[in-house]
């Protein structure tokens, strides 16, 4: 019964964190802007030559993914720092978990849609074949953003209420992300030649094994963190 | 031969002097740092009108 | 933070620590000393193995201090003593310092061996990233201004930054492993154990003396600012 109202309480702060995102249309625009401008630098600092391209792509295309997402995750708690909105949420049982739940799922429909967009273009930009492998990938690619939105929502719960949140956010959040990422770019790259050496089944598997590891550990660590 | 060691001399030294350079360093900070500490608490009483 | 409890921290007393701190130093010194003395020069390295007396004992206690960061975090977040958090930050500053040492030696060590400035092996990307980790932590704690508030996010990201360092190692590893390259072979002949210990061992007490001191000076502060704060709530005080 409780976990039926927490998972309640949790759709709701996602829900009124997307509602948010909708209404100020420039938030999402904005982001995904600056996801492509960020591929095209990549493209100017690793081409023009073909083959260069195509084998940096796997790794410019989560970078990119990541530095526009990184805006995503401070301004998730934009709405309750400017409405102080936080404290009434925080009275009910089990709630600091349901807000963290909602804020997730809210940073993972957002940085889904901007990873969609980063991909199409990436296929572009990067001379990408879609490979056969693509179901694979498409798990990795979910797989990456989950470890990928936990860490982040996880870190721009204290970065976004500092001082100087802009450089704190990213100091704090990416050596943290160095295995998800690397694990992420590594399967990626597997997949998008096939999976000749069938690496990518190793990575994968990591990659599960760090989504797990920072769910739990965030999801302990986040009642220290908003209470304070 | 001899030219090889005398050079790997200069990465032995350098590493030595990087090492002590560290501690003296840190200690000249640890000593300002409690000198500072301490300055703030002696301001702080004063403030507090404490004896 | 109640006026009562503000009078729960006390001023630390130096006691006999400075001396320590002489005997610490001297100690390194002769250490530095005997592992020159009664170690002839590597077969295959030269002089170049000399370096390691102080790469490895830097490396191996900038691990202590990290592992002291985990257990004094705990420790807070466990008994919410505002000291346990001071030393976990003083820890975390001087592992940090033993950090960026271990890196530099690391990379002078890199160079005549192997020519290059350095090397994307697991040990030495490792340390890299355990070192952004804490220089992380550290601008945390520079840019939170509540005392209480600080410490408890420090704790957090203190640990969360711990469990993090096996987890980068293995997945470093793993990188280089399925790229087929070489591995930073370990160099460590048995004949050099007794003068890497004893090392191992002074920098253990230089340590020891940096933490104690920075834990000092921390801990004054703290008090110092609780006292104007319960100075600025008016009423007299029995510091």
């Amino acid at each position: 019964m409780a976990f039926r109202d927490e998972w309640l309480r949790a759709r709701a702060v996602a829900w009124k964190d997307l509602m948010a995102e909708r209404r100020s249309k420039a938030g999402f625009n904005s982001v995904a802007a600056l996801g492509v401008t960020i591929l095209v630098l990549f493209g100017f600092a690793l081409g023009p030559d073909a083959e260069a391209i195509r084998a940096a792509a796997p790794g410019a295309l989560w970078l990119a993914a990541l530095f526009a997402g990184v805006l995503a995750f401070n301004r998730s708690y934009q709405v309750e720092l400017d409405g102080g909105a936080l404290e009434p949420l925080l009275m009910y049982p089990g709630a600091r978990r349901s807000i963290f739940a909602g804020k997730l799922l809210a940073n993972f429909v957002f940085v889904f849609l901007l990873l969609v967009i980063v991909i199409a273009v990436s296929l572009v930009l990067f001379h990408i074949t879609v490979p056969s492998t693509w179901p694979r990938l498409l798990l990795v690619v979910l797989l990456g953003e989950v470890g990928l939105v936990t860490l982040g929502t996880f870190y721009a719960a204290m970065a976004s209420r500092s001082r100087a949140r802009e450089v704190l956010l990213p100091l704090l959040l990416f050596p943290m992300l160095v295995p998800v990422l690397l694990a992420a770019m590594q399967a990626t790259k597997a997949l998008l030649v096939g999976d000749v050496m069938h690496d990518a089944g190793a990575w994968t598997n990591l990659l599960v094994a760090y989504d797990v590891i920072f769910l739990i550990s965030t999801f302990l660590a986040f009642d220290y963190v908003i209470e304070a | 031969m001899p030219e090889m060691i005398a050079s790997n001399g200069y990465y032995v030294a350098a590493a030595y002097a990087v090492g002590w350079l560290c501690i003296l360093g840190y200690l000249l900070r640890l000593h300002s740092l409690l000198r500072r500490s301490r300055e703030a608490l002696a301001h702080a009483k004063t403030i507090g009108g404490a004896p | 933070m109640t006026a009562a409890a503000a009078f729960t921290l006390e001023v630390p007393n130096p006691g006999r620590w400075p001396i320590f701190g002489w005997f610490a130093v001297l100690f390194l010194a002769g250490a530095q000393i005997t592992a020159f003395a009664i170690s002839p020069p590597d077969r295959d390295m030269g002089d170049l193995q000399k370096i390691l007396y102080v790469h490895v004992p830097t490396a191996w206690n900038m691990g202590i201090c990290y592992l002291l960061v985990a257990i004094y975090s705990f420790r807070f977040l466990w008994k919410r003593d505002d000291r346990d958090d001071l030393i976990a930050a003083s820890a975390a500053e001087v592992g940090t310092l033993l950090n960026g040492l271990t890196l530099v030696l690391g990379m002078i060590w890199a160079r005549p061996t192997w020519g290059v400035w350095w090397v994307w092996d697991a040990r030495l990307t490792s340390t890299l990233i355990m070192f952004l980790v804490f220089a992380g932590y550290l601008a945390l704690r520079a840019f939170v201004e509540e005392p209480d508030r600080r410490a408890l996010w420090s704790a957090v990201a203190g640990i969360m930054g711990a469990i993090n360092y096996p987890i980068v190692y293995m997945s470093v590893r793993w990188w280089r492993t399925i790229h087929q390259v070489q591995s930073t072979p370990s160099t460590l002949d048995p004949t050099y154990t007794f003068s890497l210990r004893l090392n191992a061992v002074a920098v253990l007490f230089i340590l020891i003396y940096f933490i104690r001191r920075r834990y000092e000076a921390a801990l004054t502060e703290r008090v110092a600012e609780q006292v104007s704060q319960a100075a600025a709530l008016g009423g007299p005080l029995n510091a």
